[in-house]
């Protein structure tokens, strides 16, 4: 039994990164229409803002993710202004690849200016060791994504559900026509949908810092995940993304657990064709 | 020029860049006579591969991608080893330093051509055909993967040009391809694991470890893939139960429930083929759960490579792994390299030198000794040399027992060593022969 509550809860804390990405994902999918393939590039920057605030300023993961969700904001800005309002004038395979071509450039940027050797933090962090509850060993590092998670995923719902801008941005995802009709600025919806999204991996990319390396490809590892956990949860749906991936999380652990590790992502991608057989849409789309 | 359009312009540039980054990466490095790398950049037209002084040796290696740093590093101490083989240096004990360049071809100097296979098969492939159809080399060595081997091998049995590498799948050298231009002097999988069994034993019988269970714990690539039914063979020859075997993907986002499986097992010892980001993502999950596992044995693979031990530092301390060199082994020729690459100009990153440079470097200076034998850089006669090479095994970094080919291009005097990580270095433990240290079992607990 104590396994399998340890499974548990590692399940739903592996999950919660997982989560994390798929909410970026599902947020820019939603409102622009556009599958951002450098969600998970973003996730890799927050990542290196982490570990260098760590190594020269000795600073936590913690205390560099308003930094990091903060520039990670900006960049979100100035691409979104550069590169992807331009694309989305374009023909609609153009919107699609852009964000494939400017993962390439923040991949090799990143290994020109990072290194491509595997990194680990270097300073101590306030957030290591473990609590020993005796019927489960929690973390202390592990819980630091998952409450992320929990208060990405409620700030993002507030901001979408109780805020003017968040309302103009739904209805921007609607009809963009329809929402400049009746005086929402378009643009400016798509903007700061797509520089929150940013933030987000940013923020997520110091949380992984606490436990995992980084290298110029990390990205690349969760952001099929996150793009299997947004087509589980909905596309475009947020609350659906924070919560296919913790079921996938799940999946992932506990197939480990009890059937074989060797086979721990077909569990998980079972969970997905089950769910896609039942609701095409995912358990949120409409 | 507006901000906007600076910025653009910058964008633009950073996105041309990496384009030339992701295309092919070809470095013409011929650093006869001035010492200096001569980086054109770019490649010549072909022609003949000994043409004029100079013969033409291709080198695969990966510049970019997930092991681009060790990939860079050898490239690094290729050119080093290139420079000392070129130019007369009569006082190093290494082979082809004496003299400059190739003596039975008039001196002629040897020539890298560095290529990027970006850890990639697919890539690896275009590159071997390119540089042997383009660049003319006349063999091919460089830092390999046994996957990306076997994919390149495929190419220069096509062109019937030796490679020389040594990675350490056993089905490269069994026969199972019947490569005939394929040449691993270094030792296979077989060696290392039959190697880890006897040091079991041998702690069992020398120091009453009274080890009698062991785990699996491997990447399911070519590299793990290759060695798990080798473990098994000789746990069950040698006596040893196997209480968990766990296969997983190096790419994983977690390793929960491997770490948790091997928790539950608790074995006397954790046989591990893993990469660098596996075993720093296993060890980190190892403390999450509050678990040190009783004895590790890596498979060289990440264990032996500089990232993994810049970022363990000191954590790694008394975890073991299989290796064909260490640095505490004290023939002339091993210490005389060892301080050659510490103040090389060369040795960008001012790293140690490790495993995985001696052996492939060994491979080169193997390619420059036949061409030196046969005195011609044709194909047959190269190959012929390759597998009957004169040497003095005193000017070799490796002290093997000989080199004698078997029918399938691989070595079988070859021999490895057990080292054990004990401040900042590898320090070998087994054979009691060339032990530095003796053996610490079991390993301390982790800090958790």
């Amino acid at each position: 039994m104590t396994v399998f509550l340890q499974g548990v809860y590692e399940g739903i804390i592996n999950g919660s990164i997982l989560a994390l990405i798929a909410m970026g994902i599902a947020l820019v999918w939603g409102v622009m229409n556009i599958l951002s393939f450098s969600q998970g590039e973003f996730l890799m920057l927050g990542m290196f803002v982490s570990y260098y605030a760590n190594r020269y300023l000795g600073l936590d993961p913690i205390v560099a993710m308003p930094l990091s969700a903060g520039a990670l904001f900006l960049l979100g800005i100035v691409i979104y202004k550069l590169i992807i309002s331009r694309a989305l004038r374009g023909p609609i395979l153009s919107q699609r690849l852009i964000t494939f071509a400017l993962s390439m450039v923040l991949v090799y940027s990143a290994q020109m200016f990072f290194g491509a050797e595997y990194k680990q933090l270097v300073n101590p962090v306030i957030f290591s060791g473990t609590i020993d509850l005796g019927f489960i060993t929690i973390a202390k590092q592990k819980l630091v994504p998952f409450i992320l998670a929990l208060l990405v995923a409620g700030l993002l719902f507030l901001f979408l559900n109780r805020t003017r801008m968040g309302k103009a941005i739904q209805a921007t995802s609607m009809d963009r026509y329809a929402a400049g009709l009746v005086g929402i600025n378009p643009d400016r919806s798509y903007t700061i949908a797509f520089a929150m999204a940013s933030a987000v991996a940013g923020a997520a990319g110091c949380a992984l810092t606490y436990y995992y390396y980084m290298f110029p490809n990390v990205g690349a590892t969760f952001q099929l995940w996150g793009f299997i956990a947004v087509a589980m949860g909905g596309f475009g749906s947020v609350t659906g993304a924070f919560l296919s991936g913790l079921v996938m999380g799940l999946a992932d652990t506990l197939t480990g657990l009890y059937v074989n590790t060797a086979i721990k992502y077909i569990g998980v991608c079972v969970v997905f064709l089950v769910t896609v057989s039942f609701r095409p849409k995912g358990i949120f789309g409409k | 020029m507006s901000m906007k359009k600076l910025i653009c312009l910058l964008l633009t540039a950073a996105m041309m860049f990496s384009l030339v980054a992701c295309g092919g990466n070809t470095t013409t490095n011929n650093t006869a006579g001035n010492g200096n790398t001569n980086n054109s950049g770019t490649t010549d037209e072909g022609g003949d591969a000994a043409t004029g002084d100079t013969i033409r040796i291709g080198v695969l290696t990966p510049l970019t991608g997930a092991s681009a740093q060790l990939g860079n590093q050898v490239a690094e101490i290729y050119q080093m080893v290139t420079d000392i083989i070129n130019e007369e240096h009569p006082e190093l004990t290494m082979a082809m330093a004496a003299n400059a360049g190739i003596q039975s071809m008039g001196g002629a100097k040897l020539e890298l051509v560095i290529a990027d296979h970006k850890s990639d098969a697919t890539t690896a492939v275009s590159e071997a055909r390119r540089l042997i159809s383009e660049e003319n080399v006349v063999a091919i060595c460089g830092e390999f993967t046994s996957a990306i081997a076997k994919a390149v091998a495929v190419v220069t049995e096509q062109y019937q040009v030796p490679l020389v590498a040594s990675c350490s799948a056993v089905s490269l050298t069994d026969g199972t391809n019947n490569f005939q231009w394929f040449f691993r002097y270094a030792i296979t999988d077989e060696t290392y694991i039959k190697d880890t069994f006897d040091f079991l034993n041998y702690l069992n019988e020398n120091y009453d470890a009274g080890i009698e269970t062991v785990a699996l714990f491997s990447e399911d690539s070519e590299f793990g893939a290759n060695i798990v039914p080798l473990e098994e063979k000789y746990a069950e020859e040698y006596g040893y139960e196997i209480v968990e075997t766990i296969n997983y993907s190096s790419s994983a986002t977690n390793l929960t429930s491997e770490v948790m499986r091997i928790k539950e097992a608790d074995p006397d010892v954790l046989l591990m083929s893993s990469f660098v980001s596996d075993a720093l993502l296993f060890f980190n999950t190892c403390k999450e759960q509050q678990y040190t596992p009783n004895f590790i044995i890596g498979q060289r693979g990440g264990f032996i490579q500089s990232d993994y031990l810049t970022a363990m530092g000191d954590e790694n301390n008394y975890i073991c792994t299989t290796a064909s060199w260490g640095s505490d082994i004290t023939t002339a020729v091993t210490q005389e390299l060892v301080e050659l690459w510490a103040n090389s100009e060369y040795n960008s990153e001012k790293v140690a030198l490790m495993d995985s440079h001696v052996k492939d470097v060994m491979n080169l200076l193997f390619i420059a000794m036949a061409i030196e034998q046969a005195g011609t850089t044709e194909n047959t006669a190269l190959r012929e040399a390759l597998l009957n090479l004169e040497y003095d095994m005193d000017t070799l970094m490796i002290p093997w027992s000989g080199i004698e080919f078997n029918e399938y291009g691989q070595n079988t005097k070859a021999n490895g060593f057990i080292t054990q990580y004990y401040d900042g270095a590898y320090r070998t433990v087994y054979p009691e022969a060339g032990a530095s240290m003796e053996p610490v079992y079991p390993m301390p607990e982790f800090a958790y």
